[in-house]
């Protein structure tokens, strides 16, 4: 109850400058998902945020949109915990392309996962 | 003399972008803030809202989750450790152009009988990965205060009801997040905020406009230094 108000709270602050015709990206999700995470662990099922941001990326690169720095990085992460590597890898080689300041830390992810 | 000192006495501050242009970044790596406050939420609560300002204001921002947990998986359990993390590191497995170290020194609301304030302070200041040079420093302070000043002994007794739904309704420290968030979005403002950049639209446009202002301000300060040998 208490997440719910506070990511209606988040999402109404962020869409007065996030969300509108006024940003580069569509940051959806993303911000408030990183909240939850962080403030009650466990309260976000990680399949159920993997959803959530997958969703998210389809619709934004459907619609020929931007899609913000680190969400796709971050959902592969999220991937490579519930051990789909190759999903995880190709979502972090997918930030690399639209990101090229990432290739270092993309290519240390990608190795780092096969160790 | 005295007409220049009364133009230097009276013009808007201005902020040395001097090391900032010389080493423009495209890349940033935020670490997580050390916390003085006594709100342990701070340190998650500023973290999880820093990504879209410094995105938007064009630059590249590395996943701020992602990038905690790869810390703490080598040996950077605290906030501490992460920003004793050497440049060369940074470098190597990140591979940042510049990072962003934050300290927040308030982060809370206090409460009293008919009104609350919440306010939110942060230092943060950029250091260049490759010199180890400091491009910028700022401080940062948002306040919302909920009390609505009434000297009637109606208004009193709205206002204490008003406290009372707000501090309900507020699950405690709720608006400090908020008010976190403010915080965030005001490094891009003013006359020492983030400059512009290179994912932006006005990227060109902004750097031309800086760097001609401080050649303007280096001309303006030899210029000075002459007239003072001269004498």
């Amino acid at each position: 109850m208490a997440t719910g108000r506070r990511l209606v709270v988040l999402g109404l602050l962020f869409c007065g400058f996030g969300c509108g015709p006024g940003t580069m990206y569509q940051w959806g999700e993303y911000q408030d998902l990183l909240y939850a995470a962080y403030m009650e662990p466990g309260s976000v099922d990680v399949q159920d945020e993997i959803g959530r941001l997958s969703d998210q990326i389809e619709r934004t690169e459907q619609a020929d949109e931007l899609v913000p720095p680190g969400v796709r990085a971050h959902l592969a992460s999220l991937l490579y915990q519930t051990g789909d590597a190759e999903g995880s890898a190709s979502m972090f080689l997918a930030e690399k392309e639209a990101f090229p300041e990432s290739a270092v830390f993309v290519d240390g992810m990608i190795e780092r996962m096969k160790q | 003399m005295l007409a220049a000192l009364l133009l230097g006495g009276c013009s808007t501050p201005v902020y040395d972008y001097g090391p900032y242009l010389a080493h423009m970044p495209r890349s940033i790596l935020v670490l997580p803030p050390i916390n003085d406050s006594e709100e342990v939420r701070a340190t998650y609560g500023w973290l999880s809202t820093v990504t879209l300002p410094l995105a938007e204001r064009g630059y590249y921002v590395f996943p701020v989750a992602v990038v905690d947990e790869l810390l703490k998986q080598n040996g950077m359990p605290t906030a501490m450790d992460m920003q004793t993390v050497p440049l060369g590191k940074v470098r190597e497995i990140i591979g940042a152009d510049a990072v962003l170290y934050t300290r927040i020194r308030e982060w809370g609301t206090s409460y009293q009988l008919i009104n609350s304030q919440t306010s939110v302070l942060v230092d943060c200041y950029m250091v260049d990965v490759d010199t180890g040079v400091e491009i910028w420093r700022v401080s940062r302070k948002a306040v919302y205060n909920s009390s609505r000043a009434d000297a009637s002994l109606l208004g009193l007794i709205v206002n204490a009801i008003t406290a009372l739904v707000e501090q309900i309704a507020s699950d405690v420290s709720d608006y400090a997040a908020d008010v976190g968030a403010q915080v965030n979005s005001s490094l891009a403002g003013g006359y020492d905020g983030l400059l512009v950049g290179p994912y932006h639209p006005r990227y060109a446009e902004d750097q031309e406009l800086q760097r001609d202002a401080l050649a303007a301000r280096q001309k303006e300060a030899a210029e000075n230094a002459a007239a003072e040998e001269g004498k």
